[in-house]
């Protein structure tokens, strides 16, 4: 489990903030893992493209996530096969290793300061699906499961996805169920062993509506129940307004009891229109966001893409991002909980009023060109893509970084 | 304004839902579909990683996520 540096720091004294950012050599491994991987997937697409007899499908992807504000940093290298069978049977597998470096007191008890660095596995992302084609409509059906572990969290998602699409394929609607099992534990108090369950179902429509215009929209509900909170997170109770100010100071800290159940619901859409005359893409999303916390969020992100000769495309894009304040959060403008407060406790900096701006470019290059003995790199693709965010939350602004390759066979 | 944009939310999937049966692409006619930002499975693969940040940071879960696997994301 991750807490991130920026909301430790605010009861910290200033000596104990902007500690350096640990040493890079503790990943450098990986990442050089993650190339090596890389070249070999690719060896072995360009292999079975040669003997393939062009009944089976696929293609093999890696990623190289990075983020980085001003003490945490997260690299997530990350590889995912895709196969497609000639009967339509489509098989997926991936792997994530997050790598958490920050400069937290967090699991060091709060005695003193610590740089850790902390890893969590994804495994397994399996995927298992097939699609019938009856003609004028095609059903696809797929279950999916996920674990990943870290020293201080388990977790089990899996789940069924189902889809029609109809109208000539014209429209597609997607039916899926998904369940989570979590299981909180604490690198402080090792008796501490908290479970987390969830169960989402999602709708979603996609409408052709002419020949260069789309439209998708999507519904998900989600309830929650269990360990809602952060083993580690310390709300402050029994505070008192500074003399001459509103501002609540001093009280005890106490371990967060956030409310052990939650009802999400998130309407999302997108429109997506094509310019055939200069190969440019527009894509408005705009999603809304409520729940039964007291949160309510909106999150409009138009983005454009743009072809560049036979190559080379360019998406550039902005996303805004508002949210209301939980109903327990302290309230605006405090930190802490006054004297007569007996509700719900949080410290969690995701529950109060905020805002972020966040812009971004990616490049994707495909290597059509190549000929002769290098002809069968032509389905490789790469892509690099840089954002750079802005908040008026207790965390950080950030960058988001990420490089990747897709090989198809 | 949430609320406003909730109901253009809403809104916006109706005319969706209206739409259908009101158009028929042709298959042939689907060329510009499978062009940048007219299909999402390329992009897939990497909007997970950018979930999985906005889920530590926001209170409301990433594009297309669900909450759990120790992101601190409760």
């Amino acid at each position: 489990m991750r807490l991130h540096n920026s909301e430790l720091e605010q009861g910290l004294p200033a000596g104990l903030r902007n500690r350096s950012h640990p040493s890079l050599r503790a990943v450098l491994p990986l990442l050089c893992g993650f190339v090596a991987a890389f070249a070999l997937f690719a060896a072995a697409g360009i292999a079975r493209a040669d003997e393939a007899s062009g009944t089976w499908t696929g293609n093999v992807e890696t990623r190289g996530n990075y983020y980085l504000e001003r003490s945490t940093r997260v690299m997530m290298p990350a590889v995912r096969v895709n196969v497609e069978t000639p009967n339509g049977i489509r098989a997926r597998a991936s792997y994530v290793l997050d790598v958490i470096a920050s400069a937290s007191i967090a699991q060091t008890g709060g005695a003193k300061d610590g740089v850790f660095t902390e890893l969590r596995h994804g495994i397994g992302q399996m995927a298992l699906g097939k699609k019938i084609d009856t003609g004028n409509a095609e059903i696809d059906l797929a279950v999916h499961g996920t674990y990943s572990t870290e020293d201080d969290y388990k977790s089990l998602t899996y789940g069924i996805v189902g889809s029609a699409a109809v109208n000539e394929k014209n429209t597609t609607v997607t039916l899926g169920v998904t369940r989570v099992d979590d299981t909180v534990e604490s690198n402080i108090d090792r008796t501490f062993r908290g479970q987390l369950g969830a169960l989402s179902f999602g709708l979603g429509l996609s409408q052709l509506l002419s020949p260069v215009l789309k439209f998708d929209v999507g519904y998900q509900l989600q309830y929650l129940e269990g360990f809602l909170g952060n083993p580690y997170r310390r709300a402050l109770v029994g505070a008192r307004p500074r003399a001459g100010s509103d501002k609540l100071m001093g009280g005890l800290p106490k371990p967060e009891d956030p409310p052990d159940s939650r009802w999400r619901h998130n309407l999302e859409g997108a429109l997506s229109w094509y310019l055939p005359a200069s190969a440019t893409t527009f894509q408005l999303y705009l999603r809304g966001y409520t729940d039964s916390w007291g949160i309510q969020a909106l999150t409009p992100e138009p983005r454009v893409y743009q072809q560049l000769g036979n190559n080379l495309v360019v998406r550039a894009r902005y996303r805004f991002y508002t949210q209301t304040r939980a109903d327990f959060a302290p309230e605006d403008g405090q930190t802490a909980y006054p004297v007569d407060y007996m509700g719900p406790l949080t410290s969690d900096p995701k529950m109060v009023r905020f805002q972020s701006h966040q812009v971004g470019l990616r490049l994707t290059y495909q290597f059509a060109f190549l000929t002769g003995w290098l002809r069968g790199l032509r389905d490789v693709a790469m892509d690099a893509n840089l954002d750079r965010g802005w908040t008026t939350s207790s965390f950080d602004n950030y960058w988001v970084g990420s490089i990747g390759g897709r090989v198809a066979f | 304004m949430f609320h406003r944009s909730m109901v253009l939310s809403a809104l916006l999937a109706c005319v969706s839902v209206s739409a259908i049966g009101c158009s028929h692409v042709k298959p042939y006619e689907r060329e510009y579909m499978t062009r940048p930002g007219m299909e999402s499975e390329s992009e897939e693969f990497g909007q997970e990683f950018e979930a999985h940040v906005q889920n530590s940071r926001e209170g409301a879960p990433g594009r297309g996520s669900v909450v759990g696997g120790g992101c601190g994301c409760n």
